[in-house]
């Protein structure tokens, strides 16, 4: 089965305050029930965040990890990394300097031709037989 | 006999706190004159050259502007008002029989040996004489008030007249910003000017205020400063130069590095502060270049005082807050 749909990019709105949380929550929620969801979150506009925002962050991308999908930031304005920095996340996110980049960076490993059922490690060492062979 | 005049005035209404109330268009590092009365390791750069003044046997201070936080400030001048009264001021001191007067204005922090400045002024001979750093000339000016009659505008007329060049060899920090406050604190504790913090260095490096509560589990790792009444929670850690001013709370599992916190300031749960100057709900950060208002009070927010200003410092002080009048020695 080959899952993946296309790497959607978002701009986070100038101030991430409770309201602006509730209408950015109402227009990711699809996208976050999707079936492996690619989201780039683009903060370049990002004025002033409150702690909602950067709980919609983390809550976004813990739906996006539960459904095998990614969640990347990108252009993130001087404040969005000082307020990241400030609440210890800045860490959690893969952060990119434009949305190109971190929707390019989806692609890296192209999960289009990985199978489901393939196992774990086939992204990160390749044909094992080869390996083995090769010794 | 000689006396001196500070000007402490600025456009800025220093009533909250300083780094606020200036337009975008000044840059995110601009604090426009109100710095020098912004709290350093317990004691404003005014404070500590009022301070200075006195020590050096100056018989006549004034002090124009607002010059220390207090709740009721009263009447503070604009610069140009402060000027305006620097000029009838040097009159006062012409009455009083004083052969020269200092008039700075503080924005900077120069240490000096003012005696000595007063000997190069008199040996000069001019009416009026500018000091200079190895950069560039100072707001120190040195003026004969049987010599120099100023009218009005008494800065323009320093900056015209002709005058003698004083050289200033001590350490001199011109507190334009955030990035001079910060190294203005680390030169403090690095012992590279005079500066001492008001507090008891418990440790090498580690200063404490009297009243401050520091949890039993919070670290706090020198070089730091802890001010009068200030507390900090369980599992903190303070440390790279950090100071913390007078009031200012630090709440749980949060880490301060590189940084100052203004007086009267909350800091919220489980936060990493590092490379900035706090004040209130504002941040100045040096690493991202970016001043920005936290407008969530659970994370950042104005923290009112309970305690008063360590009594240690209650001379300057009182000079301070009669801010428009002049103190004489008896």
């Amino acid at each position: 089965m080959l899952t993946s749909g296309p790497v959607v990019i978002m701009q986070l709105p100038e101030e991430l305050n409770v309201k602006e949380v509730d209408n950015f929550m109402h227009e990711i929620g699809p996208l976050l029930e999707s079936n492996r969801p690619r989201v780039v979150l683009e903060c370049s506009q990002i004025r002033s965040m409150e702690s909602a925002g950067v709980e919609m962050l983390l809550r976004c991308l813990e739906e996006v990890l539960k459904r095998d999908g990614d969640l990347k930031l990108a252009a993130l304005s001087s404040e969005a990394e000082v307020i990241l920095e400030l609440m210890r996340v800045a860490r959690v996110f893969e952060t990119f300097p434009t949305s190109e980049e971190a929707a390019r960076s989806f692609n890296a490993i192209p999960t289009d031709a990985i199978p489901q059922d393939a196992p774990w490690y086939s992204t990160l060492f390749g044909d094992l037989g080869a390996v083995k062979q090769a010794s | 006999m000689a006396g001196a005049i500070v000007i402490a005035g600025s456009d800025t209404p220093v009533s909250d706190h300083k780094i606020r109330a200036v337009s975008a268009s000044d840059g995110w590092d601009c604090w426009r004159g109100g710095v020098a009365s912004i709290p350093v390791l317990g004691c404003s750069p005014i404070a500590r050259t009022a301070e200075s003044l006195k020590s050096a046997g100056l018989t006549r201070i004034s002090i124009l502007g607002r010059t220390i936080w207090n709740e009721n400030p009263g009447p503070v001048p604009s610069e140009e008002q402060a000027w305006l009264l620097a000029a009838n001021e040097l009159k006062t001191c012409k009455e009083k029989n004083l052969d020269a007067v200092v008039v700075t204005r503080i924005g900077h922090y120069i240490e000096c040996e003012w005696q000595a400045l007063l000997e190069q002024h008199r040996k000069y001979g001019e009416a009026v004489s500018r000091a200079f750093d190895s950069e560039a000339p100072l707001d120190l000016w040195v003026v004969d008030p049987n010599r120099f009659y100023a009218d009005g505008d008494l800065l323009r007329m320093l900056q015209v007249n002709k005058v003698a060049e004083c050289a200033v060899d001590g350490y001199v920090n011109r507190l334009t910003g955030a990035r001079d406050f910060r190294r203005f604190v680390t030169d403090i504790f690095s012992s590279r000017c005079r500066v001492r913090p008001y507090a008891t260095e418990v440790r090498p490096g580690l200063w404490v205020a009297e009243g401050a509560q520091i949890a039993r589990n919070a670290r706090v790792v020198a070089p730091a400063y802890v001010g009068q009444g200030v507390k900090i929670s369980g599992d903190c850690l303070i440390t790279r130069c950090s100071t913390l001013e007078t009031n200012s709370y630090v709440d749980f599992g949060t880490a301060i590095e590189d940084s100052s916190v203004l007086p009267d300031t909350y800091i919220g749960i489980g936060l990493d502060l590092s490379h900035s100057v706090v004040d209130g709900d504002e941040i100045l950060n040096l690493h991202h270049e970016v001043r920005l208002r936290i407008s969530d009070p659970v994370v950042m927010r104005r923290h009112f005082a309970k305690v008063q200003h360590d009594p240690r410092s209650v001379s300057v002080i009182e000079m301070n807050v009669m801010a428009l009048s002049s103190i004489e020695k008896p």
